[in-house]
């Protein structure tokens, strides 16, 4: 065992864990904590995990046991575990399972381990209602429509049930996955992603079938969605964040499976079929004609008999997609995200609607293994000519954050980096419409806005793919699920209010692993001395503690080197 | 009588022997000669001086045994004719033999050595200029020394065995404690100035000693806490416990080297001391020993609580404490660098040297529990204030500041000397500092005392105890993390969680404007930090600093309201006003104070005067008349 000066991990009293990646023994001191720990930020040198109630319930549901869980602690904890957190993890960990929901014929049966946890949920507010017949001291039935409900109930309570009642089997779907792609390249699952499906799956056991998936942007997540529905071979409802990411499940399902045209439907603003395969968009679904209304679309769900469900960016499902998935809890459901991090705090809703986390490994670790890009950030400070610093001090608070981020100087840095690195294929990426729509001009490159035709965007994208392009310039829809595998350099010329989200998922758009190797980079240019610095300075909080280098460089400092 | 009147010595040998001894004297000493002695008086001189005639004085100083002669080297090398007694028992060990006498010390044969001092022991000043023609020199007073430290010491003891009922006497081996203190006091040094900073350190304003809980912040802060730790006494009668040293040295310390003043109860950091913060402590160690020599904030004598009086009657006849340190002070200069002493050495040495000091003029007015009885003039408590005195600043104030490495045992029992004392029976020990057995002048201290005149040890180690992270996060991962550490970082960053701190602009703004600098902190970080501090953290670093001196203050200035906007723009733009203020929105104007008699006068010239504000404007109970209005001279 090594000497407690060399061990790894520190524990806090505040349930959070300390990895310091020096120490000598800290891989095996990750492979113990990581299965019942959050990884909360990977910076260089030392990574905060926390222990959470979800955390912890996540571990005991693939098995773990509250004592292996202290064990691991003290045999990795530099100095010994704060009393308060050992005594934490072994009283939630001992909640989980106190309670089973099971199938009982066609009823439920919502069973406590006790009289006392019985009583408990009973008398709870949340769960309580949908307890509606006692069976027995310690049973109740429940209706199998508030399975969901309970389920989230339950994890208010403190009491998360373990869901064994099963899932309805859907109809099923003739998929393989092919061994070299329609494009003809090889095509082969790596292992982690196997690994993440198989998890999803237990082998179709009932102790499987819901779930998350957490990975990195870049990573083949919906690689990992595939390998899911190869597993389960039933019909799949996608549901994905915009129509560009419908597009590219599309072509993913095409090139690397068996689905023909005619087995993949699309349920979207542009039309609106079902299929064994179908895939939508949450926004479709969370549309209505008027705010009193019913959400007509979420109809979608019942309108077939789906055996699997996936959840693209788990971490934005909308609100009213939650309230249908609880009623859904008979299906399979996969969750797909990069981040398990919701800015609505809504982490226990995806724990108790979509199921426990399965699977997660750090971006570093990928990035070692070369499947996903290096990246490295720079934070490029542009200096504001005298009347623009006098147009920011005199604008209202609320306006000087937009004075700051359409600084015109940014354009010569723009221009400076574009010279810099002339065989970068590049994103120009902003968040106000008239400035991106100035770069565009400016530089010659095409602008793919929220206003530019769906099929006028695939033909961008599929140029830059093809190389005609060497640039494109992007207003917020580039956010998210573009598959541009070749765009190396991404220069963010204005961002959200410090939004740590968007700034990863920026990122994510340049991390695919480069045929070539060759690293990644991200400038993000941001007016100096500006409120826009502080907001700088909160999103790139997210890539430093997800380990990303960071650097932040005088614009002028730049210049003068090259 | 001339022969009782010899403070200012025996001029010459004739003198001596006429004015300062009887025939009978003198016929016991005539006797050594071998001559027939005449009878009357002055015969019996005659045959005195005759016999130190000329080479005669050589024949009889060779006839002197070695002792003798260095009795006799002693006072004609120095700088009085009086023969110094206690100074040569202390160097020598003995008394030279002066002859027999009888039981009241009067009387008896004299030796030869008496042929050369007369009186009170008094050298006649010809006779000793004769004598330094051929006596050398005596031998140097040098101090014992020990190169390797005993790793017990053996106690006597004196105690009643109930059992056997009978006194028993022996010796007990004691574990002897070694304190090295040359780095831990640089240590310490910044420690205790944290803790200053961070507000923690309250002193009575009147005595400038520290409350008890900041010698409890402050011994939290010391390495290995102080000397002695604390034992919960059986019963109040029984407390053994020393009590603080070094906690209790270093808030009097700090403020005799000024690096500190008193703001209310609080000791806030002087200019100086923010600089030691930000240098090497040797400096601001040798300059705090030095300034502590010369305060007279505080007498070390006051920390031997059982002596009473010194408040009192007592208190006229405390010598200079300046004079006492600077004895000690010389005397450890002779001391050989990284060797040990035992204290009992070093005071007969200091007893050997020439600059002996003395506690009280007149140690009568100074008393253990009462006055009559208990006084320190009776016999048998010579030397113990002087003593306890040098092992006091010794133990408490050289050692705290890295001059010596202190070896010390429990005070209780370690010394015996005061139990012959009256009123001594019911305490534990003389003084908490009795334990301190051997010392060793360090390197720090050679330098600090001026015997070297650089100072080149290694320097101090500062543990690399903190990982300081790309997200502007402070991890302390090292298992040595020092409360002063921690405070440092409680200045300068928020406090997260156990052991996480995050660096953020408003803390360290906060810090500047408290005085630190962020090139402080930064120094601070880098030197604890085991790798080069990351971008994003030198980035936010420089932006604070940068920002930290983009706006000055430049004093006060008085706002001055006109009666409309016309009027201010007149005033601001007139060649006799412009100059003197600045225009503040549409109606007000801004004097600088330093301006505001010039402004006045070329307002004047304009036509028009500064009148005091109508309406004061009140604030949380303390009216400001700050704002002022313009009025026309003539309405005025």
């Amino acid at each position: 065992m090594a000497a407690a000066a060399n061990k790894a991990l520190i524990v806090q009293s505040d349930c959070s864990v300390l990895l310091e990646l020096g120490a000598p023994h800290a891989d095996d001191a990750r492979a113990a904590l990581a299965p019942f720990a959050e990884l909360v930020k990977s910076p260089e040198h030392v990574h905060t995990y926390r222990l959470t109630p979800l955390s912890i319930w996540n571990a005991r549901s693939t098995g773990l046991a509250a004592e292996q869980m202290v064990k691991a602690l003290r045999e990795h904890a530099r100095y010994p575990i704060p009393s308060n957190v050992e005594q934490e993890i072994l009283q939630l960990a001992a909640r989980y399972g106190r309670v089973v929901i099971a199938r009982d014929g066609n009823i439920l049966r919502c069973s406590c381990q006790d009289h006392i946890t019985a009583e408990r949920i009973a008398r709870d507010k949340g769960a309580g209602q949908y307890l509606t017949d006692r069976i027995s001291p310690t049973e109740f039935r429940v209706a199998p429509d508030a399975r969901g409900v309970l389920k989230q109930a339950l994890v208010a309570a403190g009491y998360p049930a373990e869901d064994l009642a099963g899932y309805l089997p859907g109809e099923h779907l003739n998929l393989e996955l092919r061994a070299n792609s329609l494009s003809g390249k090889p095509f082969q699952v790596r292992d982690y992603q196997r690994q993440a499906a198989e998890a999803f799956h237990l082998a179709g056991s009932e102790r499987g079938g819901s779930g998350v998936i957490v990975l990195p942007c870049g990573a083949g997540k919906t690689i990992v969605g595939l390998a899911a529905m190869d597993l389960v071979k039933q019909t799949t409802l996608v549901l994905a964040t915009t129509l560009t990411s419908v597009k590219q499940w599309r072509r993913e399902l095409l090139d690397k499976t068996s689905l023909r045209q005619e087995d993949i439907a699309e349920y979207t603003g542009e039309r609106k079929n079902t299929g064994p395969v179908t895939l939508t968009t949450y926004q479709i679904l969370t549309w209505r004609g008027d705010r009193a209304a019913e959400f007509p679309h979420l109809e979608l769900f019942r309108a077939r008999s789906w055996g699997l469900i996936i959840y693209d960016e788990v971490h934005l499902l909308p609100a009213p997609v939650f309230r249908a998935t609880a009623d859904l809890q008979a299906r399979r459901r996969l969750g797909l995200t990069a981040t398990l991090v919701r800015e609505d705090g809504r982490e226990s809703d995806v724990f108790a609607l979509i199921g426990p986390k399965r699977f997660d490994v750090p971006w570093k670790d990928l990035e070692r293994q070369a499947w996903i890009a290096t990246a490295s950030c720079i934070e490029l400070r542009v200096p504001m000519s005298a009347e623009r610093r006098m147009e920011y001090a005199l604008a209202e608070r609320r306006s000087q954050f937009r004075v700051a981020a359409e600084n015109p100087a940014k354009m010569i840095h723009l221009r400076e980096l574009l010279a810099r690195y002339p065989d970068a294929r590049v994103l120009v990426i902003g968040a106000y419409i008239d400035q991106v729509e100035t770069i565009a001009t400016e530089i010659g490159a095409p602008l793919v806005a929220g206003k530019t035709p769906e099929i006028e965007r695939e033909r961008i994208y599929e140029r830059f793919r093809k190389g005609e392009l060497r640039c494109i310039v992007l207003s917020k829809v580039g956010n998210f699920a573009i598959d541009l595998p070749d765009a190396d350099l991404l220069i963010q010329v204005s961002g959200a209010f410090g939004s740590r989200q968007e700034e990863a998922q920026r990122l994510g758009r340049v991390l695919r692993p480069k045929y070539d190797g060759r690293a990644a980079r991200f400038f993000t240019l941001v007016s100096r001395d500006t409120r826009e610095e502080e907001f700088a300075h909160h999103r790139k909080l997210f890539l430093t503690e997800q380990g990303y280098s960071y650097q932040v460089r005088l614009a002028e400092e730049l210049s003068k080197a090259r | 009588m001339r022969r009782y009147d010899a403070d200012g010595g025996i001029p010459t040998l004739d003198v001596a022997v006429s004015e300062f001894m009887n025939a009978e004297d003198l016929k016991r000493l005539g006797a050594l000669t071998g001559h027939k002695l005449p009878t009357r008086k002055a015969d019996l001189a005659q045959v005195i001086i005759c016999h130190l005639e000329g080479e005669r004085i050589r024949t009889v100083w060779q006839t002197l045994d070695e002792i003798q002669r260095a009795a006799v080297a002693e006072v004609v090398y120095s700088r009085s004719t009086q023969f110094p007694a206690d100074r040569f028992r202390a160097k020598y060990g003995q008394d030279p033999n002066w002859g027999s006498a009888d039981k009241y010390g009067y009387g008896g044969n004299p030796s030869a050595l008496c042929f050369f001092f007369y009186g009170n022991r008094i050298m006649p000043d010809d006779l000793k200029a004769r004598l330094k023609t051929f006596v050398p020199p005596p031998a140097e007073n040098k101090v014992q020394s020990l190169e390797q430290l005993p790793t017990v010491y053996d106690q006597p003891f004196e105690r009643w065995n109930s059992k056997k009922k009978k006194q028993e006497h022996g010796s007990e081996p004691i574990q002897i404690a070694v304190r090295e203190s040359e780095r831990s006091a640089q240590r310490e040094l910044f420690s205790v100035l944290r803790l200053v900073d961070a507000g923690k350190v309250t002193v009575s304003d009147k005595t400038g000693k520290a409350s008890s809980a900041t010698i409890e912040a402050i011994t939290a802060v010391l390495d290995s806490g102080d000397y002695y730790p604390f034992v919960q006494p059986q019963n109040k009668w029984h407390d053994k416990n020393a009590g603080p040293m070094r906690a209790f040295a270093w808030p009097l310390l700090i403020q005799a080297g000024g690096l500190v003043q008193l703001s209310g109860s609080k000791l806030q950091l002087t200019r100086a001391g923010r600089k030691a913060l930000a240098e090497p402590a040797v400096q601001t160690l040798k300059t705090l020993w030095k300034k502590w020599t010369d305060t007279t904030l505080f007498d070390e004598l006051s920390r031997i609580e059982c002596v009473k009086g010194q408040t009192g009657k007592g208190k006229h006849g405390l010598t200079a404490v300046s004079s006492r340190r600077e004895a000690i002070s010389k005397v450890l200069t002779n001391c050989p660098v990284g060797r040990w002493i035992s204290t009992a050495e070093l005071l007969r040495f200091l007893r050997a040297a020439e600059n002996d000091f003395a506690v009280s003029r007149n140690p009568w007015n100074l008393y253990i529990c009462d006055l009559q009885y208990g006084s320190l003039g009776y016999a048998g408590a010579e030397g113990i204030l002087e003593e306890r005195y040098m092992l006091c600043l010794l133990f408490e104030y050289a050692a705290t500041l890295g001059l010596i490495d202190a070896a010390f045992i429990p005070p209780a029992g370690a010394r015996r000397d005061y139990c012959d004392l009256w009123g001594t029976d019911e305490l534990p020990f003389f003084s908490r500092y009795d334990g301190l057995m051997f010392f060793r002048v360090t390197a720090l201290g050679a330098y600090s005392l001026g015997v070297t005149q650089s100072y080149k040890s290694a320097p101090v180690e500062v543990k690399q105890v903190l990982r300081v992270l790309p997200n502007l996060e402070i991890a302390a991962i090292g298992t040595d993390l020092e409360l002063g550490d921690r405070l440092a970082l409680d200045a300068c960053a928020v406090h997260t969680s156990d052991l996480i701190w995050r660096l953020e602009a408003r803390r360290l703004l906060e810090a500047t404007e408290g005085g630190s600098s962020v090139e402080e902190v930064r120094e601070f970080l880098a030197a604890r930090n085991g790798a080069p501090l990351p971008d994003t953290v030198t980035r936010l670093f420089e932006d604070v600093g940068n920002r930290s001196a983009q706006v000055q203050d430049r004093g006060f200035a008085r706002l001055i309201e006109c009666a409309d906007a016309a009027l201010a723009a007149l005033i601001a733009h007139d060649t006799r006003t412009r100059k003197h203020c600045l225009r503040a929105g549409e109606c007000h104007l801004v004097v600088p104070a330093g301006s505001e008699t010039a402004f006045r006068r070329g307002l004047r010239e304009v036509g028009y005067l500064v009148a005091p504000a109508s309406a004061q404007v009140a604030n949380g109970g303390q009216a400001t008349a700050a704002k002022k209005t313009i009025r026309p001279l003539a309405e005025a």
